[in-house]
């Protein structure tokens, strides 16, 4: 089981160059929007044709410029899911799942089969307006399962749900996603949704893989400044190798002793939000003091926003703290001084490969 | 009084509008196909009924169809006679209420959410069952509105039915000419009774119109707006 992509498509001033391998397992395309992931998505279904390069799935060749291959979108048993869902209006949701049914001589069994693993019975004669938005994404599963795909793409899937909906609708997908037996991509600039989904995560930026690998190293130690962004960490320095264990962060204005050996390439140092904590007393590597500045409160955590007492102005970090910790002691004395933990650090470039 | 512009008003709109509307949408989904400057010119001939005086067309029309024309000519040798029949008029009619027709379509069909085109495709269905199953559906409102105006159009025509059918009682005097013919004759009241029927005629399309706009703004909303 594998789809193995490598391609290149101008449009207009827009250059998509990506390569990458399923390797059998679920894929995810992180990027910001503009990247070219639905453009990607879309030169495997088909409905888009690359200028070079090659799509194999499963040792089928879909489209090779050299030798001038190009499967029509029929022929390439891809399932797109489109954001929007692309649900065609004037069906009932009968309709579409028909319309996407491959084998005709099957459809009363197939039909079935669907309506009751995607749990759409009493829905069948209803027009897609006519819909919940989880409902609506079961009925595009749905008729994407029928035409019995090889390999499942899918684009922003939850994009057009709100947040109670999404977290419902996640569990639902990965429940049904466990019994499918080919290959998954997804695309998103959501890292959570993304987390959830794959195994493996390819990180995009203006057309090009920037980086890729497993989710959790790819988490844990990005080494691109882009995928630390993206990935979501907050707090940034451009930093200066000082040691072998050490670097300096420049705009913090603070030396920093790191766990891992600092690599010659490393110019910029990050830490997450999540990963800051105060400074016990006694502790003076990787510390910093701090003033405090503003308060974002969520219901379950609160970010602040500190400013660094050393630094200039634009000096400051932010850090999410668990309101029960805060509550926990933090609340009635604030520290002055915050630690920066050596193995949570994130050793960076931004020179792209 | 004599009713028959009535009956020929219609017997020649109606044809009419059943072969624009074949027409336009047949033109309005190949030329958006062609490329290029070509493209460009033959979307500029197609549209060009619409903004001439309906008289060119006429002449136009005339001059090909005619006994010197080609094909005129060899229809004739044949011995069909277009000129100065009901045809004729369905001629005239085609061509004056066609660009109304093209440009509607071409603009309904450009509206289709080309998601719902490439799902079509994904899921293995061919171009001329996405046209019929998915295009065509989705743009019906603009589309049925397109085919309301050119049968309002197609009713309408005077000048070059005048030029090409001519206007004789009884074959090809359709109602505009009739109104024309009565005012001639000093006959106020006949004319009067063909305006009022035009009227009624003219609004009671537009009502139909208003209907499927309004209609295709709701399914729009609803798209947009999923309940949740």
């Amino acid at each position: 089981m594998s789809l193995k992509v490598e391609i290149r498509k101008r449009y207009r001033d827009f250059e998509l160059a990506v390569s990458f391998d399923t390797a059998g397992s679920s894929l995810g395309l992180l990027g910001a929007s503009g990247c070219g992931k639905s453009l990607t998505l879309k030169c495997i279904a088909g409905v888009v044709t690359p200028e070079e390069g090659r799509i194999i799935l499963n040792d089928r060749i879909l489209f090779d410029a050299e030798k001038k291959i190009n499967l029509p979108p029929k022929d390439r048993r891809v399932g797109l899911m489109f954001q929007h869902y692309a649900l065609f209006p004037n069906m009932t949701v009968r309709g579409n799942i028909e319309a996407g049914i491959r084998r005709k001589e099957k459809r009363r069994l197939m039909l079935e089969y669907l309506t009751m693993m995607l749990r759409l019975e009493g829905k069948l004669e209803r027009y897609p307006y006519q819909l919940s938005g989880g409902e609506q994404q079961r009925v595009a599963l749905a008729r994407m399962l029928a035409n019995e795909p090889e390999a499942l793409l899918f684009d922003e899937p939850f994009s057009a749900l709100d947040a109670y909906l999404k977290n419902q609708l996640q569990q639902e997908l990965l429940g049904v996603l466990r019994e499918y037996q080919g290959d998954i991509l997804m695309v998103s600039h959501n890292r959570e949704e993304l987390y959830r989904f794959c195994n493996k995560i390819v990180v995009a930026h203006q057309g090009r893989v920037i980086e890729s690998g497993d989710k959790a190293e790819l988490f844990g130690h990005p080494r691109l400044l882009t995928t630390a962004i993206l990935t979501g960490c907050k707090n940034i320095s451009r930093a200066r190798k000082l040691t072998d264990y050490s670097v300096e962060a420049l705009d913090w204005k603070l030396r920093l002793v790191t766990d891992r050996p600092v690599e010659d390439w490393v110019n910029h140092v990050g830490i997450r939000a999540h990963n800051l904590r105060p400074a016990l007393d006694g502790e003076r590597d990787n510390t910093l003091s701090v003033l405090w500045a503003e308060l974002a409160e969520g219901p379950f955590e609160n970010q602040y926003l500190l400013r660094c007492s050393s630094g200039e102005g634009a000096c400051s970090l932010s850090w999410i703290v668990a309101r029960k910790e805060w509550q926990g002691g933090l609340e009635k004395q604030a520290p002055a001084r915050i630690m920066l933990p050596a193995e949570s650090l994130l050793l960076l470039t931004d020179s792209n490969p | 009084m004599d009713w028959s512009p009535l009956w020929i008003s219609l017997s020649t709109a109606v044809p009419a509008t059943i072969l624009t509307f074949f027409l336009g949408i047949f033109a309005a989904r190949k030329i958006t196909k062609v490329a290029g400057w070509f493209g460009k010119l033959l979307d500029i001939l197609l549209t060009l009924p619409r903004v001439l005086p309906p008289t060119v067309a006429g002449f136009l029309l005339l001059l090909l169809l005619g006994k010197n024309g080609i094909p005129g000519k060899y229809l004739w040798e044949l011995g069909i006679q277009i000129v100065f029949t009901r045809t004729a008029a369905i001629i005239a009619a085609v061509v004056i209420s066609f660009p109304l027709m093209y440009r509607s379509a071409k603009g309904a069909f450009a509206q289709v959410d080309p998601s719902l085109i490439y799902a079509g495709r994904t899921l293995g269905m061919t171009e001329c069952r996405i046209f019929w199953r998915i295009i065509l559906p989705n743009a019906m409102p603009g589309v049925a509105s397109g085919t309301i105006l050119a049968l309002a159009r197609a009713l309408g025509e005077f000048g070059a039915t005048l030029m090409i059918a001519g206007n004789i009682p009884g074959r090809t005097q359709t109602m505009p000419l009739a109104i024309y013919m009565a005012m001639q004759g000093g006959r106020q009241q006949e004319a009067m009774v063909w305006v009022l029927l035009l009227i009624a005629l003219s609004f009671v399309m537009l009502l139909l119109m208003g209907y499927f706009a309004r209609g295709y703004r709701r399914s729009r909303r609803k798209e947009n707006e999923p309940e949740s």
